[in-house]
């Protein structure tokens, strides 16, 4: 194997450099884009739970006893 | 004849100089283009989840209002069994805190829902439909009020509220 000229060395620490560089932009989209989805899928749970917790209350509320108010 | 000069590696650096621009510059703008998209995108999404997160908040508000109003609802022992009046869009319950002459108002009116104690109104936008109707127990006397309400969404809400006492009509003997 030849050894490396000056020119052909800076090439490739170019080529390395805009690697990471590209490497670190897809890092900050991924991380990005997985927190929308984290709370796109929270908002869904939340929904999710209210609607639980308001059928939880009619439940609670048909299955109550009414106790006589004080006159 | 003349012998054509080979072209000097100046000239010919220059040419792969101006090359490598115009390829950082398209790999750059096509990028920018698609980091645009993505920004757009999210920006939607996160409208969409505020929005859903909104929603579900005002729906709690809405459903702690109603049973707590509902809850201050106390008919007399000798008040009618039908003390729920409905008509077009508004429910009305007398008999507030005790009093005949105080009531819970439901109206719904051009998309707001509004809960009012007498004292305050308060309004509940963004609903499709809601339609109301008086809670009965098995022997068909009410015992509290029924909203079924549809979102702009289109999801579907149904929240029973029970009194805060119930007429002795209504009321089995032991």
């Amino acid at each position: 194997m030849g050894r490396l000229s000056a020119r052909e060395r800076e090439a490739g620490y170019i080529l390395l450099d805009v690697l990471a560089a590209l490497l670190i932009v897809l890092i900050g989209f991924a991380v990005f884009l997985g927190g929308i989805s984290l709370a796109a899928s929270l908002s869904v749970r939340q929904a999710q739970k209210v609607q639980k917790m308001i059928e939880q209350r009619n439940v609670d509320a048909k299955d109550q006893t009414t106790l006589f108010q004080n006159e | 004849m003349q012998k054509i000069r080979p072209l000097s590696s100046r000239t010919s650096d220059g040419g792969s100089t101006i090359l490598e621009v115009l390829v950082a510059l398209f790999i750059l703008s096509s990028l920018g283009i698609g980091a645009w998209q993505a920004v757009s995108v999210s920006q939607r999404i996160s409208a969409r989840i505020r929005d859903a997160i909104l929603r579900g908040s005002r729906l709690i508000r809405l459903d702690d209002q109603l049973r707590g109003l509902a809850a201050r609802v106390l008919p007399p022992y000798w008040a009618p069994d039908e003390i729920v009046e409905i008509g077009n869009g508004t429910l009305k319950v007398a008999f507030l805190d005790g009093e005949p002459s105080k009531s819970l108002m439901v109206t719904f009116q051009k998309e707001v829902l509004v809960i009012n104690d007498d004292a305050i109104a308060t309004p509940y936008p963004d609903f499709r439909r809601v339609a109301f109707s008086a809670a009965r127990d098995k022997e068909n006397h009410p015992y509290g009020v029924t909203l079924e309400a549809t979102q702009k969404d289109g999801s579907s809400i149904v929240i029973t509220a029970r009194f805060g006492g119930t007429p002795v009509t209504g009321v089995r003997s032991p």
